[in-house]
């Protein structure tokens, strides 16, 4: 075996990856039209291992997106539908009295919809925060706690979870605690005016688009790990970090506006994601390194959940976006 | 090719990068060490020649006669001082700097050629002693980027932010041109005669009489010495006065004699009127008699004051008619008074006879339901405009509020502070118009009808029958035999018992 092997093999994991990703992508574009940033984001947080949040006006095909990607994962897929009545106990499971074969009765336990491989959470801010505080433990444990008993989720598991911000009224915002444990959190925007006509005749016609499974749970915990082995430079590392500490009010080198806008910044959560998403995004660029301009890249969808404006910013008009172009303004690329 | 020598290559290939992005670097910072040194010494320069303009200045009152230097030496001085300070920061900067870190310089080509941290990250993955398979695979992308990044050379965007030289360069300019100014103005002869110099050095006023004899000799010592003037030179203030009063003698027969020929031909009367106004013939405004009846009343004449109410001659009942708003409607002018701002909260609850009440109130509640109506809703009642409850707890005098009550004495005279309203002066504005709060009066209806029977469908109670299935999901096995027997012999033993 030459020295040039273990170069090869990862240039060969690395080409099956990327290869695995645009079948996933034109699978999802059979039935998905347009929103390739959304769809790109998706499958980014999927293969690094983390969650995603997708928010947007209805109408835009979110739970679309998230249902057609279950159908071409060939996952066990489960879809959870959260209303203001809903209790942890149905999202997790919980014990029901059954009949045995001897006439008697038992508790028995039943699993809830929270225990698959790819969870679709529709409009998640419409449960209470009892019942949102139910997915913290599975989606960052990867197992659910009942009573005494503890249930192994199985990998890959990924929650993808919508939310509509314009349907305020009657909704509960997610906790920090909660959006921390999203990996990205993507912006559904509109369609551009040439989508429209190939969502029109896909939507209306007699035909469905029928979608065919790509890939397997194996296989995405395979890319999981191909991702995990992409090494990060201190460069990378160090901006990184740099970006998060940046969106921290508190500290030193934090510009005025996040002194003055920001309540809360960003926590090791979110330089975490930042290097996995960063991960994904070089091998998709073609390198096997992450760099500062993957960082950059995934730093706006990393972060913008997890950037809290206090008052002083909600009256001027901030949002979070606004907030994470300022640091990345302000805190340079250079060593 | 083996990936070790590839990687050799490599190294060879950044180290030349790194050497060259480092000189530049180097280069880089040293001219901005200096350009930063420069303006912070700028301070010392500016410093320098307010100096020389306080100088100027000090000289100018005469406190400091040594000071008295042209402009060129304060300049020069200021210039060496300034490059002195700057090559002395310059050189702290450059004691205190870091090197240039070889992954920056590797960084700057990354920046600059579009390759994204390649180089930097080779180099790094080069130091790693067992590198990854990812880490080779690195190294190997970035072989030929670093072999094509050497043909390139690395040039840097001038610097985006502009020295700021507006405020220094001011503020020497403005000392250079006081300082000039200055130095000048004391410098310049005010009056010169014949064999007599008079200069005022330092403004204070000294006069040298220069001999023109021993014009070639110089004086000793003492003639040297600031000698008082004269008496005969030094006008007095007697006679200035009387310079001052002839010169003005002159000056007013020369401005008689040609005003009075530019007011030939005009009356008399304005030719013999002492004041220059009148001379021209021009009448003043003081002296011109107006009649009376040309005088407007409205802008120049006093306000009488308003009568109070106790001291008004007038009848109460007519003044309470002119004020309220509430009464007002009677008469030809009803309703044209009904303006809010026109009423007195003190005026409403002692107005109408008790004639005329109950028709007056039925006659208003009809309008204002007219106008309700009209106006689309509810709107406040005037007629409900009634003063608020007395919170006034201490003891009054009279009708007056308790001058200790403090704001807090009930109704009192209303506001005319408020909005443009106290812009006008005379229509007071009360600071509230009572609403309703609710949906007003109701009127309620009762009808008298009789209930009447509905058809309806009798159901059957028999047809209702007695559920099939099982109530819940137990379910009823049929008994095994043996303990239907032990079922039937207890209650059979249970039975037998009771007889």
């Amino acid at each position: 075996m030459t020295d040039s092997s273990p170069a090869a093999a990862a240039q060969a994991e690395a080409a099956a990856f990327c290869d695995l990703h645009q079948r996933i992508r034109q699978e999802v574009g059979r039935v998905m039209v347009g929103q390739g940033d959304v769809v790109d984001g998706v499958l980014t947080a999927l293969l690094a291992g983390g969650h995603v949040l997708l928010e947007g006006v209805p109408g835009l095909g979110k739970t679309l997106l998230v249902r057609t990607l279950g159908e071409a994962l060939d996952l066990k897929f489960s879809r959870i539908q959260f209303t203001p009545d809903m209790m942890p106990a149905d999202v997790q499971g919980t014990q029901v009295l059954v009949d045995t074969e001897g006439g008697g009765h038992e508790l028995q336990f039943q699993q809830g919809p929270l225990v698959a491989n790819l969870v679709l959470a529709d409009e998640i801010n419409r449960a209470t925060p009892k019942t949102q505080s139910a997915l913290l433990e599975a989606m960052q444990e990867r197992q659910i706690s009942i009573g005494r008993r503890t249930i192994h989720l199985e990998e890959p598991y990924c929650v993808m979870a919508t939310q509509n911000p314009v349907e305020q009224e009657g909704t509960y915002p997610l906790p920090e605690a909660q959006l921390d444990r999203f990996l990205l959190k993507l912006l559904v925007d509109y369609p551009e005016e040439s989508e429209y006509r190939a969502i029109l005749e896909r939507t209306t016609g007699s035909e469905d688009a029928k979608v065919s499974p790509v890939t397997n749970g194996a296989e995405i915990v395979r890319m999981r790990e191909i991702v995990r082995s992409v090494p990060v430079p201190e460069i990378a590392m160090n901006h990184a970090i740099r970006l998060v500490m940046a969106t921290q009010p508190n500290r030193e080198n934090s510009s005025a506006m996040v002194r003055e806008n920001v309540a809360l910044g960003a926590s090791p959560r979110g330089a975490q994601a930042l290097l996995l998403a960063g991960k994904v995004h070089a091998l998709l660029d073609g390198r096997f390194a992450v760099s500062t301009d993957d960082i950059r890249a995934v730093a706006t969808a990393c972060l913008r959940h997890r950037v809290m404006i206090n008052f002083h910013g909600m009256a001027e008009g901030f949002s979070a976006d606004q907030i994470v172009a300022s640091v990345l303004e302000n805190v340079p690329a250079a060593v | 090719m083996s990936p070790r020598e590839g990687w050799q290559e490599l190294t060879q290939d950044l180290n030349q990068l790194a050497g060259q992005a480092e000189q530049k670097l180097q280069a880089r910072e040293n001219h901005k060490r200096w350009r930063n040194a420069f303006m912070q010494a700028l301070p010392v320069a500016v410093s320098t020649l307010a100096v020389f303009a306080f100088a100027q200045l000090l000289g100018r009152l005469g406190k400091v006669s040594a000071l008295q230097f042209t402009l060129w030496p304060w300049v020069a001085l200021a210039v060496v001082l300034w490059l002195l300070q700057a090559i002395r920061l310059q050189r702290r900067a450059a004691q205190h700097a870091d090197g240039i870190a070889r992954q920056r310089a590797l960084h700057e080509w990354d920046q600059q050629l579009h390759l994204a941290d390649r180089l930097a990250t080779a180099d790094e993955f080069l130091h790693q002693e067992e590198p990854t398979p990812f880490m080779q695979a690195a190294m190997d992308d970035a072989r030929d980027h670093a072999a094509k990044s050497r043909q390139a050379s690395l040039l840097f965007a001038p610097e985006s932010t502009p020295p700021r030289l507006a405020s220094p360069l001011l503020a020497m300019g403005m000392c250079l041109v006081v300082g000039f100014f200055l130095g000048n103005w004391q410098s310049t002869p005010v009056v010169e005669e014949p064999g007599i110099t008079v200069s005022l050095p330092g403004g204070s006023g000294e006069v040298q009489e220069k001999d023109p004899v021993n014009e070639s000799n110089p004086p000793p010592v003492q003639a040297q010495m600031p000698q008082k003037p004269k008496p005969e030179r030094k006008p007095s203030v007697e006679e200035a006065n009387a310079e001052t009063h002839a010169a003005n003698r002159e000056a007013g027969q020369d401005e008689r004699s040609t005003k009075g020929d530019i007011g030939s031909g005009r009356s008399s009367a304005a030719e013999s009127s002492t004041g220059a106004g009148n001379a021209q013939g021009t009448p003043s405004k003081q002296g011109q008699i107006s009649k009376p009846g040309e005088r407007k009343t409205g802008s120049s004449k006093p306000k009488p004051p308003k009568p109070r109410k106790e001291e008004s001659g007038e009848p109460p009942k007519k003044n309470e008619e002119q004020e309220s708003g509430s009464t007002a409607g009677r008469g030809s002018s009803r309703g044209s008074n009904r303006n809010p701002a026109a009423s007195d909260w003190a005026s409403k609850d002692h107005v109408n006879t008790p004639d005329d009440q109950d028709l007056e109130d039925e006659n208003e509640v009809d309008d204002e339901d007219e106008e309700q109506e009209s106006r689309g809703g509810m709107q406040p009642t005037m007629r409900d405009r009634k003063p608020p409850v007395s919170r006034d707890l201490s003891i009054g005098f009279g009708n007056q509020p308790s001058p200790d009550a403090k704001g807090r004495g009930g109704p009192s005279t209303p506001k005319k502070s408020r909005g443009t309203a106290s812009l006008v002066l005379g229509v007071p504005i009360p600071d509230r118009v009572k609403g309703q709060p609710n949906q007003g009066k109701t009127k309620i209806t009762q009808e008298r009808v009789q209930p009447q029977a509905e058809p309806a469908k009798t159901g059957i109670a028999q047809e209702r029958l007695a559920r099939v299935d099982p109530a819940s999901a137990l379910r009823r096995d049929p008994l095994a035999p043996w303990m239907s027997r032990i079922v039937r012999d207890y209650f059979l033993q249970r039975s037998q018992s009771e007889r």
